[in-house]
């Protein structure tokens, strides 16, 4: 928990010396360096539920292949976000949204093998009715 | 001489052959036969051992489940711990999820929808078969109108309602998933409600059914028994008055022999109502399992999910919820049934 502490401490200087030193390129380039920090400080603690999904793929038969796209999804959503938001920050909020299309575009394309599961599904289905 | 050929002429009834009718419900379909009970002797320990037979064979569904339900918890944990879903305009995430737990459900639902129809059709088709008995059986002893007016109703009301169920109710229960993973992927209101008036729809289908058919049956049980029953009483005591010196004895053994009708007819209705829970039971408790179990995954879900995800797992259960109700409503009514039969005319 002392790395949380750090970070939460990290985080919360940044902002008052952004806030303080009135200089807006700092600013920026100091809120983007401590982002990275905490989210490094934070993959200390997903780590753990990492291996918790891992177990649960194991004992439920589930598709090691859906698990993994559902991670990468869940990562590139989380990075998306965090640049939207610097961007915003930068005052550029045409940037946010390519940014936010961006990721929606990336995680559509990691979903396809999930859309053509549920197609089969599908066929199976309406097959059968 | 006169006296000698008087009892000639007696002894003349005696050279026809006696007959007897014999009335036994129709054998278990395969799908009930593992489930029958051996002995039949007390319904109640029959009961008990047709419980014990199909919660043995149940252990391998609540695995299934289990592990069905494990896989989709993963799923919204991988994405909801890591990923901004919070967010609304989040589409593409939201879509990846719905799409995960549809990917880890449908599979199932489309299973035991195929269980919950294969079970009525079963049903009904036993049904066919045992409710002549039934009402032969309620004729010869004597219920003649109610035996007509119970076999008449019951024969319509199966079959609109496994016609209604097959034809109309079980697709509206895939329309209804289509709508709630819809509803999930988008986040639509309309989509909300569609999804919300089918499933008022198909629960108000079931509830008229079964309210109509029970208060025919108790209707026509009441009226027509208490005719027959009057019937009955009126032939007796013709009997016993019209007939000289062996009336009265005539009118016994009639009795006798209704009586034994009646034992005949029981037995049968006990028969067909196990082998209508042998065929029934099995089925339901596995669509049972998974309704808890989806149940207990949406509750789960819902402490750190998203609240689509969780409403979109809570909508597979209700799907099950529904089919257990159809199933459950086709059985109640052949089992109604069967039980008005066997209460027969007594009025």
């Amino acid at each position: 928990m002392e790395t949380f502490w750090k970070a939460v401490a990290a985080a919360l200087i940044a902002a008052v010396l952004g806030l303080t030193l009135g200089k807006k390129d700092f600013s920026l380039v100091l809120s983007m360096a401590v982002c990275c920090m905490a989210a490094a400080a934070a993959a200390v603690y997903i780590e753990p539920v990492l291996k918790l999904l891992k177990e649960l793929e194991a004992v439920s038969g589930l598709d090691g292949g859906m698990v993994t796209i559902l991670l990468k999804s869940a990562g590139i959503g989380l990075v998306t976000t965090l640049a939207s938001m610097i961007c915003q920050d930068a005052g550029n909020a045409s940037l946010a949204k390519t940014m936010h299309m961006l990721g929606t575009g990336a995680v559509l394309y990691l979903s396809v093998p999930v859309f053509r599961a549920v197609l089969e599904l599908l066929r199976d289905i309406l097959g059968g009715i | 001489m006169k006296k000698l050929l008087i009892l000639l002429l007696l002894c003349l009834p005696l050279t026809v052959r006696a007959q007897a009718a014999e009335f036994t419900a129709p054998g278990v379909p395969e799908a009930g036969a593992q489930y029958m009970p051996q002995e039949q002797d007390s319904f109640g320990s029959a009961l008990h051992s047709m419980l014990q037979k199909v919660l043995q064979e149940l252990r391998p569904n609540l695995r299934e489940a289990a592990r069905s339900a494990l896989g989709v918890f993963a799923g919204v944990l991988a994405v909801s711990v890591l990923g901004p879903v919070q967010e609304k305009n989040n589409l593409g995430m939201r879509m990846v999820l719905t799409l995960a737990v549809s990917a880890a459900l449908l599979g199932n639902a489309h299973a035991m929808i195929r269980l919950g129809t294969r079970t009525i059709e079963e049903m009904s088709d036993y049904g066919r078969l045992l409710l002549p008995v039934m009402a032969a059986a309620l004729a010869a002893q004597g219920g003649l109108t109610a035996s007509a007016a119970l076999y008449t109703g019951t024969a319509v009301f199966d079959a609109v309602l496994s016609r209604l169920i097959s034809a109309l109710l079980c697709p509206m229960v895939y329309l209804f998933l289509a709508l709630a993973v819809a509803n999930s992927a988008i986040g639509e209101g309309m989509l909300k409600k569609l999804r919300d008036l089918l499933k008022t729809f198909i629960s108000w289908c079931l509830k008229t059914i079964l309210t109509v058919f029970t208060t025919y049956m108790s209707i026509t049980g009441v009226v027509s028994g208490t005719t027959d029953a009057a019937v009955l009483k009126a032939t007796k005591v013709t009997i016993s008055t019209m007939v000289p010196m062996v009336g009265s004895i005539l009118s016994d053994a009639s009795e006798a022999v209704l009586v034994s009708t009646g034992v005949m007819k029981n037995a049968a209705g006990i028969y067909g109502i196990l082998a209508m829970l042998a065929i029934f039971l099995s089925p339901f408790l596995q669509i049972g399992v998974q309704y808890l179990v989806l149940k207990a995954t949406a509750a789960v879900c819902s402490v750190f999910a998203p609240a689509s995800a969780a409403e979109l797992i809570e909508d597979f259960s209700t799907a099950m919820g529904m089919l257990l109700a159809m199933t459950g409503a086709a059985c109640l009514l052949l089992l109604i049934s069967t039980v008005c039969f066997m209460k027969g005319a007594q009025g």
